[in-house]
């Protein structure tokens, strides 16, 4: 096993209300499931385990899972990410997000009524060490990535742009290949680090995973269910329990994938919603087109 | 292992290093270009659109440097 890394659902609570999101219900993970979480988490056989701690907003819950994450810090080959809206933050939490091995990923659409991106939400970004920039892109933003591709820009921002998982926001796939190629030239303009960007999980970066739902990469729910992927929290397929471990389970490949010119650059994006052949793939080829040339370009 | 994405983590993949670095990579580039500009030939309207797109982004980045040092 390579790695470990467990999705942990903190709450289901959330401040805000994304269209997109699939997270519904009012639970918190509690102190308990945390403990033996933890256990599970150290007899698994690997030495890289990299959490990640989400929700919901993992920052409302935030006293509840620090110790945890803390103590989890103590052994050698754990990393920790958070993935926050960072609207509401608690104080320690700053303190906590300059430790060695804690990154800290956030959302940012610059959406016309959600995820915002303003003065409040900058200003919070630039006190972090290394941030994360994740955006959704769907047709309420598309318009607007223009202006985030300055910002990624203009701070060097690693970028991870996806359109969500569903599809049920997803633009055209033209539209997505126009501004996508715009962002990329937007980026130039900085002399941007391309290996610092991915699309649907297509990124020229060496170790760069992709997703391996259900197999290293697992989702901790509330009360210490595991499933394959934090979509299917709450629902029938369970795939284990923190009490009881889980059997993993590789992914097949996709016969597109397997043939695909990209294969290895691009990990298929997701490997439950996806489907292949899928024009959005026009658009992964497009940008990683684009990006290559840059990265090889920098060399 | 730095932050990556909600749905990927940072880890060494030879896939990656074998696309990058050796013969078979060359060749598999060489058709992702190949199939780009059979992409945009087929897409008179991509092209267009992309032409466009392609246009300097001086201006604009300047305007959008005002705008977000406006925030």
């Amino acid at each position: 096993m390579e790695f470990i890394s467990p999705w942990i659902h903190t709450t289901e609570k959330c401040n805000l209300k994304c269209h997109y999101c699939y997270v519904r219900g009012n639970r918190t993970m509690q102190p308990g499931i945390y403990k033996v979480l933890g256990e599970f988490l150290l007899k698994a056989p690997t030495d890289k385990r990299h959490l990640r701690f989400a929700g919901g907003e993992p920052l409302l819950v935030f006293g509840i899972w620090e110790s945890f994450a803390r103590s989890m810090l103590k052994h050698k080959g754990t990393t920790v990410e958070v993935l926050t809206n960072l609207l509401a933050v608690p104080e320690k939490f700053w303190k906590f997000s300059e430790l060695e091995n804690v990154n800290i990923s956030i959302s940012i659409d610059n959406g016309k009524t959600v995820k915002v991106l303003d003065k409040n939400i900058t200003e919070k970004v630039s006190r972090l060490k290394n941030p994360w920039i994740m955006t959704t892109v769907t047709k309420e933003n598309i318009e607007r990535l223009d202006v985030m591709a300055a910002f990624i820009g203009m701070n060097n921002y690693g970028w991870c742009i996806t359109t969500d998982y569903f599809e049920a926001t997803m633009p055209d796939w033209e539209d997505l290949a126009v501004q996508l190629l715009d962002v990329v030239e937007i980026l130039k303009e900085f002399n941007y680090d391309f290996t610092r960007i991915s699309f649907n999980n297509c990124s020229v970066k060496s170790g760069f995973s992709g997703c391996r739902a259900g197999n290293e990469m697992f989702s901790v729910g509330c009360g210490g269910d595991i499933y394959k992927c934090q979509t299917l929290i709450g629902k029938t397929n369970k795939i284990g329990s923190v009490f009881d471990g889980y059997k993993r389970k590789s992914i097949p490949v996709k016969k597109e994938c397997k043939e695909c010119s990209i294969n290895g650059l691009c990990k298929g994006w997701c490997p439950i919603y996806y489907k292949t052949p899928n024009p959005v793939c026009n658009v992964i080829k497009l940008f990683t087109n684009e990006i290559l040339k840059e990265v090889q370009n920098a060399k | 292992m730095p932050s990556d994405c909600q749905c990927s983590t940072h880890v060494e993949t030879k896939i990656v290093k074998e696309v990058l670095n050796n013969k078979e990579a060359t060749r598999r580039l060489k058709r992702l270009e190949e199939e780009v500009a059979e992409l945009k030939q087929k897409n008179a309207s991509l092209t267009r659109r992309l032409r466009v797109a392609k246009v300097s982004k001086k201006q604009i980045v300047d305007d959008l440097k005002k705008k977000l040092s406006n925030l």
